[in-house]
């Protein structure tokens, strides 16, 4: 090594500890935190009769609703999601295939397009409710009909749209378990019901409850569903605080509490893992057992799969798209694509800054490892379980008090007024974008740069490529892939987005979440529906992403 | 007879005769090893006397039982056999006891069997802890311990030595085997390696490309190997092609015997190392000495023709041979360890001149 150091090449240079990239991954992970930080913080502040006004009244419901949401959510997707992961790893029947990609699909369709619908098509004057008044005769107050704006109803639509998170992982675990495992269990007397039960289930346990976690991080962060639906929960609360209480700092401490939730969550999901160690004890990989189902087992596992599909996606995919047919000609002019654009614009800025700010932070722990890294990479990485609008409201706090102190000092020192410099402007928005979607760029970022090992750059170097040229020829070549991946994951997840957007968006800023959000509220859902199968069509761009990198993830698997 | 035994199995993939024919016994309380190259079909035949694949014609009975052909299937867990893998396949959230005792029906004593038989590994201390902590060994030992739990009439073992360091290996094998024999379980191991079968087993079948090619006794198969495959299987081999001449094969440095082959016949006359031996009369000419320790492998060179021979020499019997490169040895053929095969199509393989692996 010190030849080669004396040759010139200086590969293996010795640091000061805090040198440009500790530093900028610190900057990162403090810019980062500071929104979670803000809305902590405000636990300290009195907020007046606002809280106890808020305790005494609808506190509780908060609480109860959210709770209930989590469970019948939490309860939905696994159901569905380990369900339908063990059919398609583990049995063959017809169709077995398709369904094995077409299960991710409703992580394509944003949880309120798909509220929106149903609501439409199964409120009194719905489709459905018309239709069986008019085939059995009946009048109003004649039949019963579930409440689709209700818990229930919200649980359902957020089970169906992100029991994807738990399908995902429960088979990337099955794929994964070696099939020795499992053929020991057979022999040792279990029969194939009962190894699943066992071996099977219990070694994808983490996995499952990561993927549950996930949605439940999406549940609680929900603003369009349950505000919808009528259901109380923290998200709406937050917002009837703020814009109908008017009162900011009760809002925050709202948005605390829901933080506390989230916390809890993330403290399950450790310890979800915790215990027996699960990385593998064999590597060898045989294919999957399959087990070929026929006739009624067939069909039985056919529409296992495919009822979730049909509800999360196909039906209410169809309508949007069945409406939109109908009122596309009215509905796409000026400002459709003025809200087309916007929301391609900030989807874009938001990728490029995210993955841009992925890729410092992931060279920085890759440059200089150690616990100081490691740290600034797991605090700024946090926002990705923070729901949209406690981010937004912790963004809000500090811009507000930026713009406010420079205002004041330039009107004492200076004598102009510089008014709003950062809030509601499009960098107040970008950066909650940055803020929350950092962890999805920076996780497709490091596994791209984790193929690369530091021998190829030490190899490259040592065939005379200086740092730049290994950069431009080894590094770029291997890593754009995973850009590619990470900036269209957070380019979809920004137009899905709504609460944050709600609350940051300048003003007469539209997006298609936006319009979709308040056409539908004003119960004009025909016309949303342009606006709401736009963002289906971009989501679908992820997913397709996803269901290649899953089709791939078990070598001889097919 | 009880135990194993596999008459006339064959299994197909995709067209391709994995195992074809295959008859097989293993009594209870017997060790059979089935030796072969990868991609013999050793596997598969394990696999299909677990039930793990079913065979495409053929009979499998167990214990008596049949539980494969005639249109009987009886499922792996119900077979009553164990298996233990090359990489032992503990289940990873269970601890080292739940792993033992997986596969023994619920019951008050559950536990207590389990500890038993933790006990017979001497790994009763570790019973607490999961896979992830115990060393390669004693996976493997707990790994036997939860294939015998269920007192199964049947023991598979796949490859279940080779992922352990070779001293290590010995001592558990015989450990490992000697306990099966102990519980009067029928054994059936599969391995690649000669020396591990030749070592553990009471018999061996050697298998290649689907079919069982010989099976007996180890020394049986090492003194009278059935043709060429099988004697380079178990030590690297001189290989010299010859033709029949007066009822004899020349191998240059003597005269084997050519029984039951017409003269004019191509054969190759195999020559294990150590029956070549040093002192005789034939003329042969040491090119290079590589010492092992317990013995030495000399490079032999004809004199006149172009045949190289490798010469096994225990430590200290000659050292005049085993110190001098270029020096002219005497040499004579043991027949023991000399074989004839006549060379059937040529396998580019059997046309080289000297064994090596």
């Amino acid at each position: 090594m010190t030849s080669l150091a004396d040759n010139g090449l200086r590969i293996e240079r010795r640091r000061a500890r805090f040198d440009g990239w500790t530093i900028a991954a610190l900057l990162i992970a403090a810019l980062a935190t500071l929104p979670v930080a803000v809305v902590a913080a405000s636990i300290f502040v009195p907020s007046g009769d606002a809280w106890s006004h808020l305790a005494a009244t609808v506190l509780f419901d908060y609480f109860a609703n959210t709770l209930w949401l989590m469970a019948g959510v939490a309860l939905l997707t696994f159901v569905i999601g380990v369900s339908t992961a063990w059919l398609v790893t583990m049995c063959t029947f017809p169709g077995r295939r398709i369904l094995e990609w077409a299960l991710v699909l409703p992580l394509a369709m944003p949880a309120y397009a798909v509220a929106y619908t149903y609501a439409e098509i199964l409120d009194y004057a719905g489709i459905v409710q018309t239709w069986l008044r008019a085939a059995f005769g009946w009048s109003h107050g004649d039949y019963w009909f579930p409440e689709v704006r209700s818990i229930p109803g919200a649980v359902l639509m957020l089970g169906l749209v992100l029991y994807p998170y738990v399908y995902m992982l429960a088979r990337a675990a099955f794929l994964s378990q070696s099939v020795c495992l499992l053929e020991i269990s057979r022999t040792l007397g279990s029969g194939p019901w009962r190894t699943f039960l066992r071996v099977g289930l219990p070694m994808a346990r983490p996995a499952i409850v990561t993927g549950i976690v996930l949605a439940l991080m999406e549940t609680i962060g929900d603003y369009g569903v349950v505000q919808h639906f009528s259901v109380s929960t923290f998200s709406t609360g937050i917002f009837r605080t703020w814009y109908g209480l008017g009162n900011l700092t009760a809002a925050t401490q709202l948005a605390a509490l829901l933080l506390g939730v989230m916390f809890l969550l993330l403290a399950v999901e450790r310890l979800g893992r915790g215990g027996a160690a699960y990385h593998h004890t064999t590597t060898r990989y045989r294919p999957l057992p399959a087990f070929a189902l026929r006739g009624a087992k067939a069909w039985g596992a056919i529409a296992a799969c495919i009822v979730p599909l049909l509800l999360g996606f196909a039906v209410p995919a169809g309508l949007l798209a069945t409406w939109a047919v109908q009122t596309a000609p009215r509905i796409v002019d000026g400002g459709f694509w003025r809200a087309s654009l916007n929301s391609v614009t900030v989807a874009a800025l938001a990728a490029v800054l995210a993955v841009a700010v992925a890729l410092v932070l992931a060279f920085a722990a890759r440059m200089r490892p150690g616990a100081t890294t490691t740290w600034a990479t797991r605090l700024a990485t946090l926002g990705y379980a923070v729901p949209g609008a406690v981010v937004a409201v912790g963004v809000m706090i500090p811009f507000g008090w930026f713009d406010n102190t420079v205002d004041s000092w330039m009107r004492d020192h200076v004598g102009v007024s510089t008014g709003l410099l950062l809030s509601g402007t499009l960098a107040a928005m970008l950066f909650c974008y940055v803020v929350r979607f950092l962890a999805i760029s920076f996780n497709a970022v490091e596994s791209g740069l984790s193929r690369i090992t530091p021998n190829m750059d030490r190899a490259a170097r040592s065939l005379g490529a200086g740092p730049w040229a290994a950069l431009r020829r080894i590094h770029t070549p291997l890593l754009r892939g995973s850009l590619l991946t990470a900036a269209v994951l957070v380019f979809v997840d920004t137009m899905k987005e709504l609460p944050a957007t709600l609350i940051l968006r300048p003003f007469n800023f539209d997006t298609l979440a936006i319009r979709t959000y308040e056409l539908a509220g004003d119960e004009r859902l025909a016309d949303a529906s342009t606006y709401a199968l736009s963002i289906v069509l971009f989501g679908l761009l992820p997913v397709i992403l996803l269901s290649a990198a899953i089709a791939r993830s078990r070598p001889g698997h097919q | 007879m009880l135990g194993l035994e596999l008459a006339g199995i064959s299994r197909s993939f995709a067209g391709t005769r994995a195992v074809d024919h295959v008859d097989l016994a293993v009594a209870p309380g017997e060790v059979v090893c089935l030796l072969g190259p990868s991609g013999c079909g050793k596997t598969t035949t394990l696999r299909i006397a677990a039930g793990l694949e079913a065979a495409d014609s053929g009979q499998v009975r167990i214990g008596g039982r049949v539980v494969d052909g005639g249109g009987a299937f009886v499922p792996p867990e119900h077979r009553r056999v164990g298996l233990v893998f090359q990489d032992y396949a503990l289940f990873p959230h269970l601890t080292v006891l739940d792993n033992v005792a997986f596969g023994l029906p619920a019951g008050p004593d559950r536990a207590g069997k389990a500890r038993a038989l933790l006990t017979r590994v001497n790994l009763a201390d570790r019973a607490a802890d999961h896979p992830h902590k115990l060393s390669g060994g004693e996976q493997q030992r707990v790994a036997l311990a939860r294939a015998l739990a269920p007192a199964p009439l049947l023991m598979l073992l796949d490859e279940p030595f080779s992922g352990l360091n070779f001293r290590l290996r010995d001592r558990i094998g015989e450990e490992s085997l000697s306990l099966l024999r102990a519980a009067g379980t029928a054994t059936l191991m599969v391995t690649h390696d000669s020396d591990e079968a030749m070592r553990l087993a009471d018999r061996i079948a050697v298998m290649r490309a689907g079919r069982v090619v010989q099976s007996g006794r180890p020394l049986d198969l090492y003194d009278r190997p059935a043709d060429l495959f099988v004697a380079e299987f178990f030590s690297e081999i001189n290989k010299i092609r010859a033709v029949v001449e007066n009822g004899v094969v020349d191998t240059g440095i003597g005269l084997l015997p050519a029984t039951g082959l017409a003269n004019g016949t191509s054969v190759i006359a195999a020559v294990r190392p150590e029956a070549i031996r040093p002192g005789g009369s034939a003329p042969a000419l040491a090119t290079a000495v590589h010492p092992m320790g317990a013995y030495a492998l000399v490079k032999l060179k004809h004199p006149v023709r172009d045949i190289t021979y490798l010469m096994r020499v225990e430590h200290g019997a000659t050292p005049e041979v085993s110190a001098k490169v270029g020096a002219r040895v005497g040499v004579s053929l043991d027949p023991r360890g000399c074989f004839v095969f006549a060379s059937e199509g040529d396998a580019p393989g059997h046309a080289a001149v000297m064994g090596s692996r």
